[in-house]
C-alpha cells in the first residue's frame, strides 16, 4: 500500500516535471544575449556568433531542441555545458555536496534550536521569555536572509576575524576547515527557518495544552515538563513536519542567495553563473534536478508523516 | 449561613474519604468575578458513590475540577477540601500534583479526546503505573495489562498495543478507568463518564464502577445530568443548581421524598418507558442562570412554578429532615 502511494505520487510528478522543463526552456530562449557572446567576448561579430550558435545547435527550432533534450534527459543524460563542455550531470554532481551540506546543517541546527526554545517557553510559562521569543521569531521571519548574511560577515569575519567570509573547504579535505566555512552560510540560511519552526511549534504546543488528553495527563499527576515532552511534543510534531515540508522550496531558493553571498561552489552559484553566461543546458539541468529533488523530498515528508501518526498509518494499511 | 449547615458536615467526617466544607470557586474573567461554585459542603464515604446531579453550567464539573486542582490560574478556591483528613485548599501545586492520580483520580466525559491519540493505550496506563510506583518498563506494562483485565477489557495483552482510535467508546472508557485505578485512589471522580456512550455500554460502565468501588472500597463521585442514572448507581445524592447545592440526601430517601421543585423538574424530564407514544417530553422552561450575572434570591425562582415573592431572598440549605437537606422556602410535600 505504501509502495502504491509512492508510485501514484511519482506518476503525479511527471506532468509537473514536464511543465517545469518546458517553461524553463521557453523562458531561457526569451532571454536576450546568448552563450556565444560569453565565449567570444564583447567584440564578437554577428557572423562569429552565428557560427558558434550553429555548433551548439542553437539555430534549430525551439521545439526540436526541446524534444532532443527531453529524449536525452529521460535517459539520464542532461547534456553538456555549452561553455566548458563538461557534462551537466558532473557539474551538478560536483556542486551538490556543498548545497546539500549547507541546507542540511541549516535545517538540523534550526530544528534543534526551534524545538529546544519552544519546549523551554511552553514548560517555563514566563511572560518575559515569551516576549523575547516572539521578538526573535518576528525578526527572524520578517528580515531577509541576505541581511543576516551581510551582518554576520561584517561582525564575525571582518571585525572579529573568527571565520572566513567566503570560500569553501570540503569535508573530505579537512573537518575543521569545512566546519569553519559552513557555519556562517548555514547560520544565515537557518535563522529564518528557526524562527518559523519555533513560532509554529510553540503555538501548536500551547494549543495542544488545552486538549482533553492533557487534562487526563494532569489528572494522572504528571509534572508539566513530562506532559510537554512526552504527550504534547509528540502530537505537535505533525505540524512541525508539515511546515518543514512546505518550507523546502524556500530553503532551496535561500541556498542560492547564501551561496552567492559566501561564494560557495554549490548548485546555487552554478545556477547563477550559468544564467549570466547563458549556458542554457546547465540552467535547464539544474532546474529539472531541483524540481525532482523537491518532489522526492516532499514525498519523503509525507511518508514520515504517516510513519509517525498511527491514525494515518492504520488508514493506509487498511484501505 | 445557618447553624444546621455547619453541623451537618462537621459532626461526622471520621469515616469520610473526602469532605468539602463551604467550597467556593470564583473565576476572574476580564476583571469580573464569576461565582461558579458557592458554599458547597459534601461528604464522600469510602466504598460508596456520591452522585452530583445538575444541568450544564450548574457547577458540578467545576466543583470536581477544583478538588483535583485542574482549574487554571484564573480560579480562586476557598473553603475546605479534606482528602483522607488532609487539607487540599491552599496546598502548593507541586504537592497537590503528587496526590493527583494517587489519592484521587478522574475519568472524563469523552474517552476519545481524553486519551493521547498517538500513544498506545497500554503505554498510557503503564505511564500512570510507572509514575506512581517506581517500577521498570516491563513490570509497568504487565501491571497495565492486569489493570485492563480488571476493568474487563477482553484480550488485554493485544488491546494494550492498540491506539485509542482502534478501540470502541466503551473500551476507551475502560482504559481511562484502568488508568485511574493504577494507584488505588481513595476517591474516583467520574465526570459524566457515560454521556458519550450508547445506552447498553453506559450500563456496563456504570456497573463496572459499582463493582470497583466495592472491591477497592474507594469513594466514587459520579457527575451526571441524568437523575435516572443517579437513582440507580449512587448511595448519596446532591442536586446542584446555579453553583449551589439545592437538595442533598441519601439516594433512597431523596428519591422517596423529593422536596426541592428543581429536583422534581429534573425527575419529570426523564423519559418514561410507560409514557404514551408521541407524548410530549417534559422539559424545564427557561435557561439556567448565568453565573456572571447573579441575581438575588433563589436561582431557580425564575423557572419555578411555585415561586412567590419570598423567593427573591435566597433560601438557606437546611436539614429539614434527618440527613435530608434542601434549599427552598416552599418544599414539596411539607406542610408550611
Amino acid at each position: 500500500m505504501i509502495l502504491g502511494t509512492v508510485a501514484r505520487r511519482l506518476l503525479h510528478a511527471i506532468p509537473v516535471l514536464l511543465g517545469v522543463s518546458m517553461l524553463t526552456f521557453v523562458l531561457l530562449n526569451l532571454l536576450p544575449g546568448n552563450v556565444a557572446l560569453a565565449i567570444l567576448g564583447p567584440g564578437a561579430t554577428p557572423k562569429q556568433i552565428r557560427i558558434v550558435d550553429r555548433q551548439d545547435g542553437l539555430t534549430q527550432p525551439l521545439w526540436d531542441r526541446y524534444w532532443h533534450w527531453l529524449t536525452q534527459a529521460v535517459q539520464g543524460n542532461l547534456g553538456d555545458s555549452l561553455l566548458s563542455h563538461a557534462s551537466v550531470s558532473s557539474l551538478i554532481g560536483q556542486a551538490i555536496p556543498v548545497t546539500l551540506e549547507v541546507i542540511l546543517v541549516a535545517q538540523i541546527v534550526a530544528l534543534i534550536f526551534a524545538v529546544t526554545f519552544a519546549l523551554f517557553a511552553v514548560v517555563i510559562r514566563n511572560p518575559w521569555v515569551d516576549r523575547f521569543l516572539s521578538l526573535l521569531a518576528f525578526g527572524g521571519i520578517s528580515a531577509p536572509p541576505f541581511l543576516f548574511g551581510i551582518l554576520l560577515i561584517l561582525i564575525v569575519s571582518v571585525d572579529l576575524h573568527w571565520l572566513p567570509a567566503t570560500g569553501w573547504i570540503p569535508l573530505t579535505q579537512s573537518f575543521t576547515g569545512n566546519l569553519r566555512t559552513v557555519i556562517l552560510p548555514a547560520a544565515t540560511l537557518g535563522i529564518g527557518e528557526f524562527a518559523v519552526h519555533m513560532r509554529i511549534l510553540r503555538g501548536d504546543m500551547l494549543e495542544q495544552m488545552r486538549e482533553d488528553y492533557v487534562t487526563t495527563a494532569r489528572a494522572k499527576g504528571l509534572p508539566r515538563s513530562r506532559i510537554v515532552f512526552v504527550h504534547v511534543l509528540r502530537n505537535s510534531l505533525f505540524v512541525l513536519i508539515t511546515v518543514v515540508g512546505v518550507n523546502i522550496g524556500k530553503l532551496i531558493s535561500g541556498a542560492v542567495i547564501v551561496e552567492v553571498l559566501f561564494a560557495l561552489p554549490g548548485v546555487g552559484n552554478l545556477l547563477i553563473n550559468s544564467i549570466t553566461e547563458r549556458d542554457i543546458t546547465v540552467v535547464q539541468g539544474i532546474v529539472v534536478f531541483v524540481a525532482v529533488a523537491f518532489v522526492v523530498i516532499n514525498l519523503g515528508v509525507d511518508m514520515l508523516y504517516s510513519a509517525l501518526d498511527p491514525r494515518i498509518r492504520r488508514a493506509s494499511t487498511d484501505g | 449561613m445557618t447553624s444546621t449547615e455547619g453541623k451537618v458536615v462537621s459532626t461526622v467526617d471520621t469515616d469520610a474519604a473526602l469532605v468539602l466544607e463551604h467550597l467556593r470557586v470564583t473565576f476572574n474573567v476580564r476583571a469580573k468575578e464569576v461565582h461558579a461554585v458557592n458554599d458547597v459542603s459534601l461528604r464522600v464515604r469510602p466504598g460508596k458513590t456520591l452522585g452530583i446531579v445538575g444541568e450544564s453550567g450548574s457547577g458540578k464539573s467545576v466543583t470536581v475540577r477544583a478538588i483535583m486542582g485542574l482549574l487554571g490560574h484564573s480560579a480562586t478556591i476557598s473553603g475546605s477540601v479534606r482528602l483522607d483528613g488532609e487539607e487540599l485548599v491552599g496546598m502548593p501545586e507541586d504537592q497537590l500534583r503528587r496526590r493527583r492520580g494517587v489519592k484521587m483520580a478522574m475519568v472524563f466525559q469523552d474517552p476519545m479526546s481524553s486519551l493521547n491519540p498517538t500513544m498506545r493505550v497500554g503505554s498510557q496506563v503503564a505511564e500512570a503505573v510507572r509514575h506512581h510506583h517506581r517500577v521498570g518498563r516491563k513490570a509497568a506494562w504487565s501491571t497495565a495489562i492486569d489493570l485492563l483485565r480488571s476493568v474487563r477489557v477482553p484480550d488485554p495483552e493485544r488491546r494494550a498495543s492498540d491506539y485509542p482510535h482502534q478501540l470502541s467508546g466503551g473500551m476507551r472508557q475502560r482504559v481511562m478507568i484502568a488508568m485511574a485505578l493504577s494507584a488505588r485512589p481513595s476517591v474516583l471522580f467520574a465526570d459524566e463518564p457515560t454521556t458519550a456512550l450508547d445506552v447498553t455500554t453506559q450500563t456496563q460502565i456504570l456497573r463496572l464502577l459499582d463493582d470497583l468501588k466495592e472491591r477497592y472500597g474507594m469513594g466514587v463521585v459520579l457527575i451526571t445530568h441524568d437523575l435516572g442514572i443517579a437513582a440507580r448507581h449512587t448511595d448519596d445524592l446532591a442536586v446542584m443548581y446555579g453553583g449551589r447545592i439545592v437538595e442533598a440526601a441519601p439516594t433512597a430517601s431523596l428519591m422517596s421524598a423529593i422536596r426541592m421543585p428543581y429536583t422534581q423538574a429534573l425527575m419529570d424530564a426523564i423519559p418514561r418507558i410507560d409514557a404514551l407514544s408521541h407524548s410530549r417530553l417534559a422539559s424545564i422552561e427557561g435557561a439556567p442562570p448565568d453565573p456572571s450575572m447573579p441575581s438575588p434570591g433563589c436561582a431557580f425562582a425564575p423557572r419555578c412554578p411555585r415561586a412567590v415573592d419570598r423567593c427573591s431572598t435566597t433560601p438557606p440549605l437546611t436539614e429539614g429532615e434527618p440527613g435530608h437537606r434542601w434549599a427552598c422556602w416552599y418544599p414539596l410535600g411539607v406542610q408550611s
